[in-house]
């Protein structure tokens, strides 16, 4: 982790020295995105420095406690690293690449260019910067995917743990639902309210590919529930006669942090290449704004004559989703290590 | 007698998370032809570590033998024959009986090809004739309708049964030595007994060495020809079972006779010692027995005992031995 | 047992009546009207719209309509296809052994390869190739299916020039001998059903991995030992035949998996099966053929999952009997 911070710290710090003229040129835009872009891409470089400086001294931290297990597992390490530049690179977008994502910049003479210094990753057909189409596409792809998650693990956990903690007619009621919600095949229906609906825009996309994930999150929570009930400490703590409300939100809610982290975390790469399918069939993302698997879309049709279209986009998701699947396998092993 | 067996300065360790587990540490001992020993001591004190140590049973890793470790059996060492070798001394000259017959069982396999399995594992001999000699088998472990009950699934039986279709597996190649493991702990007071009775029955009539391992000295009066007492992951006294009984020479066996009224009533825990066994990772120094020991000296809290003679093929580890020949002398 | 398959019957029957109504809703909801579908880019007269409408039966309130679809339904008849004035039916026996064949091919690859990778994997764990194995089937899940096939395509069909890239056969299938057609069949199966095994390989090679390694941390794995037993009938018959418990649990769940994953794949690969069918038929509100595609997916889903929890009732001795 001190590594990581450190690497993130001298990256930053690159983009800065590189990117000044850029950076002031945002500022001076007066465009509020712009700026806000620009002031993160100045701050993270000393913020990521001050992490990696803290965790430098020694016995900073108690080397039995689950933070040291989860600091040393590398699995976990190597996963937020790589999610953390992808989250990086998306909300610093305008510092790093000079194009508008939506600019057609010449449609005769720049259409399909191969990778080169000017466009590091090439142009499409119609001539836009494919670099920052990615950049602006992580921002959309990412964007969406923690939208959904929190919208996953706020209906999930509250239905699970109103199930849990209440019991008898309204848990029966509530599972019965869930048993209904993972019966019907997920991604079908996706396909066909989309397909419907057709290019939805960021919000209502979201929203629907989180409604339609937390059945399976809401049973988890709730067996969860139910197992700390029996625990000795809740009973002691009913027996003292505290309030319900008092048992969820001091005892229970506490208790369910890690199992909520490993899924989100989990959830996020699903998400992310549920979204990217849609986007890929053309029913995702809105175009002409880049999300990644519109990005695949726009170049299947060209994949042998510009394969690069394809290739970069495919390999952002590809990296996103082994990202989150190393941080939550890496969660899970850190906070309940007898399931190794 | 010659010795069939001879264990010599066995150390078994578990490379674990929490450090390297020291679960037998030095640890010798013979069984002669024919004779039953005793192996005893409280849960954890490393006498199923030393039972699978035998047959190489220990995974490794995490498991893994240390360098002074020998183990002889006609003439080999185990610990360093070819796996290919060691495969023809498991069940057919060397078998072993566990301590959870239940858990011991593949769940999805026939209890009788489990049985022919092991047959054919060690003799050319067709299916017919090992499903034939399963049957048998299981007739002689005393099993109502074995024909029938050959195509029964493990779960179809009694905790009793299926412990007698372990022996019978055990047996079904007539082994030297059998090695049981608690053979009997698992099972209900009144299936013990039987279970004990079978056994000692097909030692005499197969002529078998056997190590019994428990964890209540009990059982072994009426069973072993002598005992060796475990604690903390080496043997602490060993000799023959009257010596042992009548003359204990380790304040441990003495804790343990004294939790042990009678012979004829088994105790399910030994109760008589204060304290309990230390864990593995990290021993007391010393003698390992000293901090539940009445009778503990100085020195025992810093150099561990060496083994002492306290009579005919007797020996124990203990200061007060040193001591005694001191003022002998 | 009798009325356990009752049961489930009974359960899958009604997920898939579900699945078939919220259908019929959700495309009734949706934007977009049917018949101006059909015509695109032509204008046409209201007159002829409403005549189209009441020929559909699109005239009458949703209830109604449902009811009589509902109606059809039980005698077999699924409707007509708006765009192709033929049942809907005839578009599904088209499509269906496209997607079945594909579906097929698939999950032998899935389960063929995550079953040897996962049994190698639990029977050594934490070697060194259990390792390797384990980055190499966490980076094959996290691909996306449908740029793994363009990435083939690319790759096979076009740099390589091994495999055809798109269609069932070639444009001269049918001058071709049996065993020709046969094999350009396969050739072009080949790709397709890589794409959609792999990843599949991937998960049940995670999830078979830990099967054996539970079978292996079992009691009764050191009794097969301690009987003299090859390492290699340890492996195969006594930690394998546990671990086909869970495989058989993992196949039910890969169903659905396998059928959103061939949407993908059928797209990338213009392969005529029930997901390209499906796309084109929402495109062109096509109601009665979306109807019954999402029916007979969910059919096949559901049949599957039964058909999973029934073998492994039969593969379990300690539930066969009951
Ligand atoms: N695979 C293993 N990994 C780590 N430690 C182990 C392993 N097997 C045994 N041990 C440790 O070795 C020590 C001795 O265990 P062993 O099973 O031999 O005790 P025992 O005398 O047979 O006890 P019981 O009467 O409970 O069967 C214990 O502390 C146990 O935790
Ligand atoms: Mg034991």
């Amino acid at each position: 982790m001190r590594r990581l911070s450190l690497a993130i710290a001298i990256a930053g710090a690159a983009v800065v020295v590189l990117r000044f003229p850029r950076i002031m040129e945002l500022f001076s835009s007066g465009a509020a995105g712009s700026i806000v872009a620009a002031v993160c891409a100045v701050l993270v470089p000393p913020a990521a420095g001050l992490a990696w400086h803290w965790n430098r001294r020694p016995g900073a931290r108690p080397s039995e406690s689950r933070t040291a297990r989860l600091l040393d597992n590398r699995q976990f390490v190597l996963g937020t690293g790589v999610v953390a530049l992808l989250t990086y690179a998306a909300v610093i977008a305008p510092v790093l690449s000079s194009f508008d994502p939506n600019t057609q910049t010449d449609l005769l003479g720049a259409a399909t260019l191969a990778p080169s210094l000017q466009h590091p990753f090439g142009t499409d057909f119609y001539s836009r910067d494919l670099f920052s189409r990615m950049l602006y596409g992580a921002r959309w792809s990412l964007g969406i995917a923690f939208v959904a998650v929190t919208l996953v693990v706020v209906v999930g956990t509250s239905v699970g743990v109103i199930a849990g903690v209440t019991g008898g007619i309204v848990d029966s009621v509530l599972m019965r639902m869930v048993d209904g919600g993972l019966a019907i095949p997920r991604v079908l229906l996706l396909l066909v309210v989309a397909a419907l609906w057709g290019n939805l825009g960021f919000f209502p996309l979201a929203v629907l590919l989180g409604l339609t994930g937390w059945f399976g999150v809401s049973r988890i929570i709730r067996a969860e529930v139910l197992s700390l009930k029996e625990r000795t400490f809740l009973a002691a703590a009913r027996a003292l006669g505290i309030s319900q409300l008092r048992l969820v939100v001091r005892h229970i809610l506490p208790n369910l942090v890690a199992p909520v982290t490993v899924t989100a975390a989990l959830g996020v790469g699903n998400i992310v290449l549920i979204e990217a399918s849609l986007s890929y069939l053309g029913i995702g993302a809105r175009p002409p704004d880049p999300g990644w698997g519109n990005i695949i879309r726009e170049g299947h049709e060209l994949i042998f004559t510009a394969p690069w279209i394809s290739i970069f986009p495919g390999a952002a998701i590809f990296l996103t989703v082994i990202g989150f699947s190393l941080v939550g396998d890496g969660l899970r092993t850190a906070l309940n290590p007898r399931a190794s | 007698m010659t010795a069939l067996l001879r264990v010599r300065h066995l150390s078994t360790s578990f490379q674990t998370e929490a450090g390297l587990v020291r679960a037998v540490d030095d640890v010798s001992f013979d069984l002669a032809e024919g004779e039953t020993l005793g192996l005893v001591g409280e849960s954890g004190s490393g006498k199923t570590v030393t039972a699978l140590s035998i047959l190489r049973l220990i995974p490794q890793p995490p498991g893994a033998f240390g360098p002074e470790s020998r183990i002889e059996y006609d003439g080999v060492d185990l610990l360093r024959l070819p796996s290919r070798e060691l495969r023809k001394v498991r069940g057919a000259q060397i078998a072993m009986i566990f301590q959870e017959p239940m858990s011991s069982l593949n769940p999805v396999l026939t209890v009788g090809s489990q049985i022919s399995e092991a047959i054919r594992a060690h003799e050319p001999v067709s299916r017919k004739e090992a499903n034939d000699r399963a049957v048998e088998l299981l007739d002689l472990v005393g099993i109502p309708e074995p024909g029938r009950r050959f195509r029964d699934y493990p779960h179809q039986m009694s905790g009793g049964m299926q412990q007698r279709v372990m022996i019978g597996m055990a047996l079904s190649c007539r082994p030297k030595i059998l090695i049981a493991d608690e053979p009997t702990t698992a099972l209900d007071v009144t299936i013990q007994a039987q279970i004990l009775d079978l056994l000692l029955e097909l030692k005499e009539r197969f002529a078998m060495s056997v190590l019994f391992i428990t964890h209540d000295l009990g059982v072994l009066a009426g069973v072993a020809d002598r005992v060796a007492v475990m604690y903390g992951g080496s043997i602490v006294e060993q000799g023959p079972v009257r010596a042992v009984f009548e003359q204990p020479a380790h304040p441990y066996t003495r804790g343990l006779l004294h939790a042990v009224p009678r012979v004829d009533r088994p105790s399910d825990r030994i109760e008589g010692i204060p304290g309990s066994v230390p864990t593995a990772t990290a021993w007391p120094s010393g003698c390992r027995f000293h901090p539940r020991c009445s009778e503990c000296m100085k020195r025992c809290e810093v150099d561990a005992p060496p083994s002492y003679s306290a009579g005919t093929d007797h020996t124990a580890r203990c200061w007060l031995l040193d001591q005694s020949e001191g003022q002998r002398q | 047992m009798g009325r356990f398959v009752l049961r489930r019957l009974a359960q899958s029957a009604v997920i898939v009546f579900l699945v078939a109504t919220l259908t019929f809703v959700l495309l009734r909801m949706a934007p977009g009207d049917p018949v101006r579908a059909q015509f695109r880019d032509v204008t046409v007269s209201q007159e002829v719209i409403d005549e189209y409408r009441r020929s559909w039966g699109l005239d009458r309130s949703m209830p109604v309509q449902y009811v009589q679809y509902l109606g059809n339904l039980i005698r077999g008849d699924f409707g007509q296809s708006f765009s192709l004035h033929r049942p809907a039916w005839d578009v599904i026996r088209e499509a269906l052994p496209n997607t079945v064949v594909l579906a097929l091919a698939a999950l032998g690859i899935s389960f063929a390869t995550g079953m040897v990778l996962g049994t190698a994997q639990g029977a050594n764990p934490n070697s060194r190739m259990d390792h390797t194995l384990t980055v190499i089937t966490l980076a094959v899940f996290s691909i996306p299916i449908f740029w793994l096939g363009l990435m083939f395509m690319l790759v096979f069909g076009q740099w390589m020039g091994w495999f055809p890239i798109g269609g069932e056969v070639s444009p001269v299938y049918r001058g071709l001998p049996l065993v020709g057609q046969l094999a350009d069949r396969f050739r072009h199966l080949v790709l397709p059903a890589l794409t959609l095994g792999l990843g599949g390989a991937a998960v049940v090679a995670r999830f078979h991995r830990a099967a054996m390694a539970e079978a292996f941390a079992e009691n009764f794995i050191r009794t097969a030992r301690a009987k003299g037993l090859s390492e290699q009938t340890v492996v195969l018959k006594h930690a394998l035949r546990n671990a086909l418990l869970p495989a058989i649990t993992m196949f039910g769940l890969s169903l659905p998996v396998l059928f959103s994953g061939s949407v993908l794949v059928e797209y990338v690969f213009a392969w005529h099966g029930m997901g390209l069918a499906a796309f084109e038929a929402v495109g062109r509100r096509d109601y009665n053929v979306v109807t019954a595609i999402t029916m007979i997916g969910a059919t096949l889903v559901v049949a599957g999952n039964m058909v999973a929890d029934l073998l492994y009732r039969l593969a379990d001795p300690r539930t066969a009997e009951s």
